[in-house]
């Protein structure tokens, strides 16, 4: 087996199993993810509460499935947005050229120059707090790192003989675009799609955390962590059961950067 | 001589080399310097000349790439094609040798699914490859084979004119042989003509029935192959052949 195999299959086997149990989550969780027992506060790991309880009564287990589902669903749709916008400005960018080259490339200068946390704040607090306003935030804010890349690609490709071919064929320039240039940046959108989700996941639970992203009694990674460190002592395997399963995610999908990376290098 | 194809009269092009900040104006220089010629339907027309001279920028204006000249080109020709001397960069790495193929067809427009599909298989065979390579990507052919494809891409809308620019220079002398073979068969086959660049005298002698000598912008020199190769009138052709020998 080759060294970025390696990488991108065990990246891919450990974002396999996360996503399922997500998925499975979404339809099925071992018990209520709200519903409260107070018989049963913050009782350690057993064969029961596979990660214990909470300070309501409520398993982990079951919150954990919840929030990494609404973790995961929050920064998909980040990256959709994200990387839908920048392709197409990213595209006609690098495509075109000149002036409005040069402003949208300088906006998305000064969007990266800001601490992205920052801005989001800012704007949140501004908006309000839920799930499709820090969709959009984040969504936005993640434009620029795609449309980098993108317009790079588009801008090294439209001067290559292929490209002068087609147009000599008489192919316009959408169907360049579409067709001819696109393809080819499959190899540099793949691992910022892994980067991306990284970060769209950690930016989620930042915004979370501080208590502007996903309200409860909802879950996601980010609150329940915020939650968690009140109890850091008396129940610890609360932190670090949502910390244990967040880390997964991320260690999954940056192994799996990795390896398309080193894959891509070969060819 | 029989129907021009191509004719260049008086075409002067020039290129911005940048703006000066302090000046605040661009300078200018002049890459064709008042170039005319006829190009004759069936015939291999061959412009030489030293790197720099203006041979890139003409072939742009032939074929419409450079739209920014002055002077006259008046083509009979629908829409003469390209082959670019680098093959590794003249063919989309992200498709496969048939989709490469069938794409001129599909934007022209005038035949369907089944009938480009026999097309590209047809035209595999003609260039020599076979049907089974239109499976293959182009990271999986040598540079000959690509530049098979990208012959085969220009031609396969059957255009009358195809300007060759140095098709065969980036290319091992063996299969320098065998591409220009191809080009003079497809001559015969599709009742082409071509516009060949290069800046390697033996090759403009093998393929071509005319040549153009091309120095500074400017054409110092036109005949045929037989009275340049016998007889050169200009300095600087002569000199091109002493070079070459």
């Amino acid at each position: 087996m080759k060294k970025g195999n390696f990488f991108l299959y065990t990246g891919a086997v450990i974002v396999c199993i996360v996503l399922l149990l997500v998925i499975v989550g979404f339809f099925w969780t071992p018990y209520s993810t709200t519903e409260m027992d107070g018989s049963n506060k913050t009782q350690p790991p057993s064969i029961s509460h596979l990660l214990g309880t909470d300070n309501f009564g409520r398993d982990i287990f079951s919150r954990v499935l919840e929030g990494a589902g609404t973790s995961c669903l929050v920064a998909v749709s980040v990256i959709a947005i994200g990387c839908g916008l920048g392709i197409v400005i990213g595209g006609l960018c690098g495509y075109y050229g000149g002036l409005p080259d040069l402003l949208l490339t300088r906006i998305c200068d000064a969007i990266t120059a800001f601490p992205s946390i920052l801005l989001a704040l800012v704007i949140l607090s501004l908006l309000d707090n839920g799930m499709v306003n820090i969709i959009l935030v984040l969504g936005l804010l993640f434009v620029p790192s795609f449309a980098r890349v993108v317009r790079a690609e588009f801008s090294r490709c439209r001067g290559l003989n292929y490209v002068k071919s087609v147009r000599l064929m008489g192919a316009g320039d959408l169907r360049i675009m579409v067709f001819h240039i696109l393809p080819n940046t499959r190899q540099v959108l793949m691992p910022a799609l892994a980067i991306g989700f990284n970060n769209a996941i950690l930016s989620e639970a930042s915004m979370s955390f501080l208590g502007l992203g996903i309200q409860p009694p909802n879950a996601s990674l980010g609150s329940m962590l915020s939650d968690s460190q009140i109890y850091l002592q008396s129940a610890p395997w609360y932190a670090l059961g949502v910390g244990g399963v967040m880390v997964l995610l991320i260690l999954g999908f940056g192994l799996m950067t990795e390896g398309l990376q080193r894959y891509g290098e070969r060819d | 001589m029989g129907q021009t194809i191509l004719e260049v009269r008086h075409l002067n092009s020039f290129y911005d080399e940048g703006r000066s900040i302090l000046a605040g104006r661009t300078s200018r220089k002049q890459v064709l310097k008042d170039v005319s010629f006829s190009l004759y339907r069936g015939e291999v027309l061959g412009l030489v000349g030293e790197s720099g001279s203006g041979k890139t920028t003409l072939s742009r204006v032939i074929t419409g790439l450079l739209k920014d000249y002055d002077g006259e080109v008046i083509s009979h020709a629908q829409r003469p094609q390209m082959v670019f001397q680098d093959p590794y960069s003249s063919l989309n790495p992200a498709h496969t040798v048939g989709w490469i193929l069938e794409e001129p067809l599909k934007i022209a427009g005038k035949m369907t699914r089944q009938e480009r599909k026999a097309a590209v298989l047809e035209m595999l065979e003609i260039i020599g490859l076979g049907g089974e390579y239109a499976s293959r990507r182009p990271h999986e052919l040598s540079g000959g084979q690509r530049q098979r494809i990208s012959i085969a891409s220009a031609i396969i809308t059957r255009p009358e004119l195809v300007v060759a620019d140095e098709p065969v220079s980036a290319l091992d002398v063996t299969i320098q042989a065998q591409i220009l073979e191809l080009l003079l068969k497809l001559r015969r086959d599709f009742d082409l003509s071509y516009l060949f660049i290069s800046h390697d005298l033996n090759v403009i002698h093998q393929v071509c029935d005319r040549v153009l000598v091309m120095k500074d912008g400017q054409i110092v020199e036109q005949n045929t192959v037989e009275e340049i190769f016998r007889n050169p009138a200009h300095p600087y052709t002569k000199q091109l052949l002493e070079a070459a020998k």
